[in-house]
């Protein structure tokens, strides 16, 4: 019954609390539980670190041979307590900027070799798309991402004739002002209902995600 | 141990309970069950704790006090078995004190019990629990109860006091008991000299052995002493002085009179249905009335005692007197009950002669008896020519001088043989004869040491209710033992005694006027003529001839009929004053007959009372009645016989002599068994003893009304073997475990006058259990007059059998019909013959009922999952098919390898080689990039707040929008907030930033997203309050002027979510205008954004950020820009190509394909 009832009600009580305090503007009451909540998310991004830090160190503790995710482990740890220690120093002056370097020549191009491999992967996807199934919805996006692809490599080449780039530059903002936005707004509007929604529940006490 | 049931048919032990035998199925006896009180259980009679609940069955508190016996239609003979009643081993009732003293001691002595302190023997150990050797103790048994060689008990005592073990004892006296003792008759040890039989036993084993063979069952004489006939021995007695025929005429056995010769013979098929029975008891057997039968056999073959009194036989060798005398008159001497049964049956022919005719008084030497008598105490030949010839015979076996019965015993050697076996020797003769006579003497003593009793004074000596004790001093009857009643022919001679010796000599006389003149008044009896002829004369000359130095009579050395009739001598009183008055002989008598007629108690109660004779019969189980009253059962022929006779001779009494009449009266005096005869005479010295003209007075009124009483004390006149068995001394069974009625029986009896029981006397419970044969008439009319017995199973509580074991009971005991078993027999197949076949085939057979299985039903949504199952499990299968056909020509790696090569050389031909699609910049922008330098223009000089929530991974897109929005906001002097939601935002931040002239103020990172932008929102803007802390950090004032200054939000992101917190949580909270840096990727979902006014302005990606910079000018370097998204137009046309190719390539594999099928 505690287990679940006290969460229940400091949900409800917050939940509403809030809710009256943006309802009526009261910032105080919304600026205090804003803080508590930023504390606590400080907490538990501080708990997620160590807890991360500790799961991985008790696999790298076991008695296994080094080998497969032992590895990623010892990265990831090794990775954590290395930044850890460069924030350090660079707090206490002993290194400048070490932590932007370690940013920029590490994780910067690390990413965007991971972001450049995203063109290749949506082109072999495409492709095998039409392998796998050859439906009208495959084919209308195969033909819509060729369009835009298109579209997008002939909007400044002057290769192609003014017009079929003019051609290609309508049906782009076609596609995307009235087919993409239609479509993100239905998911936005979605996602509103959605979040109303939940907050009701919450409110309510019939969504429990922190008892999960 | 359990107590088994013995098969009567096999002997095979069955358990308690059973009904039939399991060896041979004979039915067994019933046996009792003990309804447990507490559980309702039936057990064993033997067991004494439920077999179910261990609950005891009996109670053992000490019986409650004796109460009277409620009524009831039952006979309290019955009602006296309430079994179980004691423990096995427990005497229960039987305490000692109340056990009889000749029980408790064996010898009898009345003064010796009342003087010997009583033993407590306390609660006698049960027999189980008794080691071998206390078993084996025969200490407290007579010595002829024990058989020293076997070491084994003569009588086992029972564990329980059952009606199983009285009929069991009962029957295994009948087959066991009476041979043990027969051999113990044959035992030297038992019946030699000194030896514990009575004495007419001794002489009759003696004489068996003798003549070197055992007693004959039939040939043997009755256990009787059979006097008379020893008159008829071959032998000649060597010390005829001794013979005391009166004495021997005392206990005259009827049976011996008319028992015919040819009695083994003519009873060989009796006897052969007796074989179990002893020898000697087989003689006690022959019912009366087969006598009678056979009398005409008897007569046919010698003339026999009637034949020769009546003068129909023949006559030769019979005195004159005894043919003369005729029939007596049966009416004055019938027994009231013979009478009654034979007045009209029977004739004088089946009297004796004897009896029925009064001898010839002429010839009648009656007189000459007593002179015959006192010529035996004198000399044997002055005895035997005195004595008459017929007289002889009785009394005498001098068979020379008896020639008359010499040639009747000649001529049947069976018949002399049985005066042969009782035949002793001389010492052996004399010792009996001295017992016989010592009772005489004994009697005297006793007699004239005891007072008369006024209270019986008048009473008949039956009657008398209590039996005087013998004084102590009789140290001869004491040590002969031999004490009882008087007989009442005798006993008339003992007034005599009661006076005083002055008067002896007038009562003498007046005896002998009774004795030989008017004992039959009025009738005209031939007896009373022949008593008149008797002179007194003859009667003195008989006992003048005594010799003068004749001793005392000495009860030991004298026959003690003597002492009495010398007390018919005046001047033998004269003479010798210490000799024994006829008081004291007719005292001796009276212990002889008190001596051999066993128990008189309960003869002494029944005479007295008819009452408490029948309360006696009633309080015995009917099984017992009988071994109780053995001479009303065994003996009752006998008895009847003797009835008979005598009853014809009190018909003819009249004609009797006076002695003879008393004679003929003496069976109802014996059987009186009363020792205050003595003190009843005394009462009535002056009476004259036997008038002249009737039967004396004092007899007439001691007479009982009710005569028939005396039937059944007939038997007890004589001494027989149960008189001597009754004996039986108490100490020997002193530890016995006797049953209720003996013990009853003994109780009853604590002073009588039995006082010097021989130990070799046979108990009577012994003797009497084996005449069980056939009840006496008397008893039987008895026992017809009493209410019928129920068998004592019936009185016993009946016991709540439980209904499922009534429903077991056997059809034939219930009678219910059975029903027969509806089996038929199997006609055909394997089992032909076998009875009771369950018939399978009609099962088989009978049709089984189909249940319907449920239906399954399918519905529409069922039947689709399935088939889009089927079809992607088909089409799975089929695209694999086709991939490995593609793989085929281009295998899988291949394809990837070569998009991936294809891919890789445009970028690198875009970026290294020359610009193929090179062109003018792009100029043209959109609304939303229009409104972005809008809201940087109208930012210009106050600080913007610049978010930059993207990663290095979005750098190559983002960052040329992010330098030119930098230089703008540079260009137009406006302060640079940096913020992020992500560290890697914040790291972008400062790398973007490190070339501004202005150095930028770093929040950092916010941390919570939505929360961290909702705490810097309300730090925004116009807000009314300052944040001098954000998410714990301090804000330094310029950071807080910045903030409320704020001109412009830009949010450089690739991220939705990213860019909807800022829209959703500072939005609107503020008015300041949010513009957007976004991706390609990210351009449609930020465009509703800038649609709705949500946003300000919209770079979507590196065109408009190119186009922007090429329309209003940059600061920055625009080339790298330019080659970058020459680049990304060539990849990005490569990409479309390559679907377009792959499309084209896959239909056309489709499509050959398909025609591979088709074909």
């Amino acid at each position: 019954m505690l287990k679940r009832g006290i969460p229940l009600i400091i949900a409800i009580s917050f939940g509403g609390l809030t809710l009256i305090s943006l309802l009526f503007s009261i910032t105080e009451i919304s600026s205090l539980i804003l803080e508590w909540a930023s504390f606590l998310a400080a907490v538990a991004l501080l708990l997620g670190a160590i807890n991360l830090l500790s799961v991985h160190t008790h696999r790298l503790a076991a008695h296994r041979p080094v080998g497969g995710q032992n590895i990623y482990s010892a990265a990831l740890v090794i990775s954590m307590l290395v930044v850890f220690g460069l924030g350090m120093t660079d707090l206490i002056g002993l290194t400048n900027n070490s932590v932007g370097v370690v940013f920029n020549w590490i994780q910067a191009p690390l990413e965007a070799a991971l972001a450049s491999l995203l063109a290749f992967f949506l082109l072999l996807s495409g492709i095998r798309l039409l392998q796998r199934q050859r439906t009208i919805a495959s084919i209308l996006f195969l033909a819509t991402a060729v369009l835009i692809l298109l579209s997008n490599a002939f909007i400044a080449s002057p290769i192609l004739p003014q017009s079929i780039s003019s051609l290609f530059q309508q049906l782009r903002d076609l596609i995307q002002s009235i087919i993409v936005t239609s479509g993100i707004r239905g998911i936005l509007i979605g996602v509103a209902l959605g979040a109303i929604t939940l907050s009701i529940r919450l409110l309510l006490g019939l969504e429990r995600p922190y008892n999960k | 141990m359990i107590r088994k049931t013995i098969c009567q048919e096999c002997n095979t032990p069955n358990t308690p309970g059973g009904k039939f035998c399991s060896n041979c199925g004979a039915r067994l006896p019933k046996s009792t069950s003990i309804m447990c009180p507490r559980c309702q259980t039936p057990n064993p009679s033997s067991n004494f704790y439920c077999d179910s609940c261990g609950s005891r069955l009996i109670q053992e508190e000490a019986p409650p006090p004796e109460q009277p016996a409620p009524e009831s239609d039952l006979p309290t003979s019955a009602k006296m078995f309430s079994l179980p009643s004691r423990k096995p081993g427990d005497t229960g009732e039987l305490n000692a004190e109340n056990v009889m003293d000749w029980l408790m001691s064996g010898q009898g002595d009345a003064t010796d019990a009342n003087a010997k302190p009583k033993t407590d023997t306390g609660k006698l150990p049960r027999l189980s629990d008794l080691t071998p050797d206390q078993r084996g103790k025969t200490d407290d048994l007579p010595a002829w109860l024990v058989d020293s060689d076997s070491q084994e008990f003569l009588i086992e005592a029972p564990e329980d006091i059952t009606t199983e073990h009285f009929l069991n004892m009962i029957k295994q006296i009948d087959e066991e008991e009476r041979k043990k003792l027969t051999g113990m008759l044959s035992d030297p040890a038992l019946t030699g000299k000194g030896g514990k039989l009575p004495d007419w036993l001794q002489e009759f084993v003696q004489s068996a052995e003798e003549t070197g063979e055992k007693p004959a069952p039939k040939a043997t004489p009755p256990s009787k002493p059979q006097p008379g006939k020893r008159g008829t021995s071959s032998q000649p007695s060597a010390d005829a002085e001794d013979l005391d025929w009166l004495s021997e005429l005392g206990p005259l056995n009827t049976d011996m009179l008319a028992h015919p010769v040819e009695q083994p013979q003519s009873r060989r098929p009796q006897s052969e249905a007796d074989n179990d029975l002893p020898d000697w008891l087989g003689g006690l057997e022959p019912p009366n009335t087969e006598m009678l039968a056979r009398r005409p056999s008897f007569a046919a073959d010698e003339p026999s005692i009637d034949a020769i009194l009546s003068g129909e036989g023949p006559t030769e060798g019979i005195p004159d007197w005894l043919a003369a005398t005729g029939a007596p008159d049966t009416d004055r001497l019938s027994h009231p009950v013979t009478a009654a049964r034979f007045d009209e049956e029977e004739t004088e022919e089946d009297y004796p002669e004897w009896l029925v005719r009064p001898p010839d008084t002429s010839e009648l030497a009656l007189p000459a008896a007593p002179k015959q008598v006192e010529s035996a105490i004198a000399a044997d030949s002055l005895a035997k020519k005195s004595v008459t010839d017929w007289l002889a015979g009785f009394e005498d076996d001098d068979e020379e001088e008896t020639a008359e019965v010499a040639e009747v015993a000649e001529e049947d050697d069976e018949f002399d043989n049985i005066f042969a076996e009782t035949a002793v020797t001389p010492i052996e003769e004399t010792k009996a004869r001295k017992t016989l006579t010592d009772w005489l003497g004994e009697l005297s003593a006793r007699d004239a040491a005891e007072p008369p009793d006024d209270e019986t004074a008048e009473e008949p000596d039956w009657l008398s209710p209590s039996e005087p004790e013998i004084p102590a001093e009789d140290e001869t009857s004491l040590r002969f033992g031999m004490t009882g009643p008087l007989p009442d022919w005798l006993d008339e001679l003992e007034p005599a005694n009661a006076k005083p010796a002055s008067n002896e000599q007038t009562i003498m006389a007046g005896m002998l006027d009774d004795l030989l003149g008017p004992a039959l008044p009025e009738e005209t009896f031939p007896a009373e003529e022949i008593a008149e002829e008797i002179d007194e004369a003859m009667v003195a000359a008989s006992f003048s001839e005594l010799p003068p130095d004749a001793q005392p009579l000495n009860v030991n050395e004298e026959p003690d009929w003597l002492s009495e009739l010398a007390a018919f001598d005046p001047n033998a009183v004269v003479v010798d004053e210490s000799a024994p008055t006829a008081m004291e002989t007719t005292a001796v008598t009276d212990s002889l007959f008190a001596d051999s007629l066993v128990d008189s108690t309960w003869r002494d109660d029944t005479r007295r009372d008819d009452t408490r004779r029948d309360d006696t019969l009633q309080d015995m189980p009917d099984e017992v009645e009988t071994a109780v009253y053995p001479f009303d059962s065994a003996g009752d022929e006998e008895w009847a016989n003797l009835d008979e006779i005598l009853s014809d001779v009190n018909t003819e009494k009249e004609e009797l002599v006076d002695w003879l009449d008393e004679f003929a009266d003496m069976p109802d005096a014996a059987l009186a068994l009363d020792l205050s005869l003595a003190a009843d005479d005394e009462a009535t010295p002056e009476k004259p003893l036997i008038s002249t003209g009737e039967l004396p007075e004092w007899i007439a009124s001691l007479r009982p009304e009710d005569t028939s009483q005396l039937d059944s004390l007939l038997p007890s006149a004589l001494p027989t073997a149960e008189d001597n068995l009754y004996a039986i001394a108490a100490d020997e069974l002193g530890d016995a475990d006797l049953p209720e009625w003996l013990s009853d029986t003994a109780v009853s009896t604590p002073e009588k006058p039995v006082t010097t029981l021989v130990g070799a006397e046979l108990p009577i419970w012994i003797d009497t259990e084996s005449d069980l044969g056939e009840p006496s008439s008397e008893l039987a009319s008895i026992l017809a007059d009493l209410p019928t017995a129920p068998p004592p199973e019936d009185l016993l509580q009946k016991a709540e059998i439980p209904q499922w074991i009534q429903d077991l009971k056997p059809a034939e005991l219930t009678g219910k019909p059975t029903a027969a078993p509806d089996f038929k027999l199997e006609t055909t197949g394997p089992l032909a013959g076998m009875p009771g076949v369950v018939k399978v085939e009609p099962i088989v057979a009978m049709p089984r009922a189909i249940i319907p299985a449920d239906q399954f039903t399918i519905t529409k949504e069922q039947q689709q999952q399935a088939r889009l199952l089927r079809q992607l499990v088909q089409e799975e299968h089929q695209a694999t098919a086709q991939t490995h056909a593609v793989g085929t020509a281009v295998s899988k790696n291949g394809l990837r390898l070569l998009l991936a090569a294809l891919l890789f050389a445009a970028v690198v031909f875009a970026l290294l080689g020359p610009d193929i699609l090179a062109g003018e910049p792009p100029s043209s922008l959109s609304a939303a990039g229009e409104g972005v330098n809008t809201a940087v223009t109208a930012a210009a000089g106050q600080p913007v707040l610049v978010a930059f929530e993207y990663t290095p991974a979005m750098a190559g897109e983002l960052d040329v929008a992010a330098r030119l929005l930098l230089s703008q906001l540079q260009d137009n002097g406006s302060q640079i907030i940096t913020v992020s939601q992500s560290a890697g935002g914040t790291a972008v931040a400062e790398t973007l930033t490190q070339s501004q002239a202005n150095p930028p103020i770093h929040i950092g990172m916010l941390v919570g997203e939505a929360i961290g932008l909702r705490q810097l929102g309300n730090c925004l803007g116009s807000q009314p309050t300052t944040c001098a802390t954000l998410q714990g950090r301090s804000l330094n004032a310029d950071t807080q002027a910045a903030l409320q200054d704020l001109g412009l939000i830009i949010v450089l992101t690739g991220e939705r979510d990213s860019l909807v917190n800022w829209l959703e949580q500072i939005d609107p909270n503020t008015d300041i205008p949010i513009i957007a840096g976004v991706t390609q990727s990210l351009g449609p979902v930020a465009a509703p954004y800038y649609a709705s006014g949500q946003l300000h302005g919209l770079l979507n990606g590196l065109p408009d950020a190119i186009a922007l910079a090429n329309r209003y000018g940059s600061s920055a370097d625009l080339t790298q820009a330019e080659a970058q998204l020459s680049a990304q137009s060539l990849i990005q046309l490569a990409a479309a190509l390559l679907l377009i190719i792959g499309a084209l390539v896959l239909a056309a594999n489709r499509n050959k394909s398909s025609t591979t099928q088709g074909q």
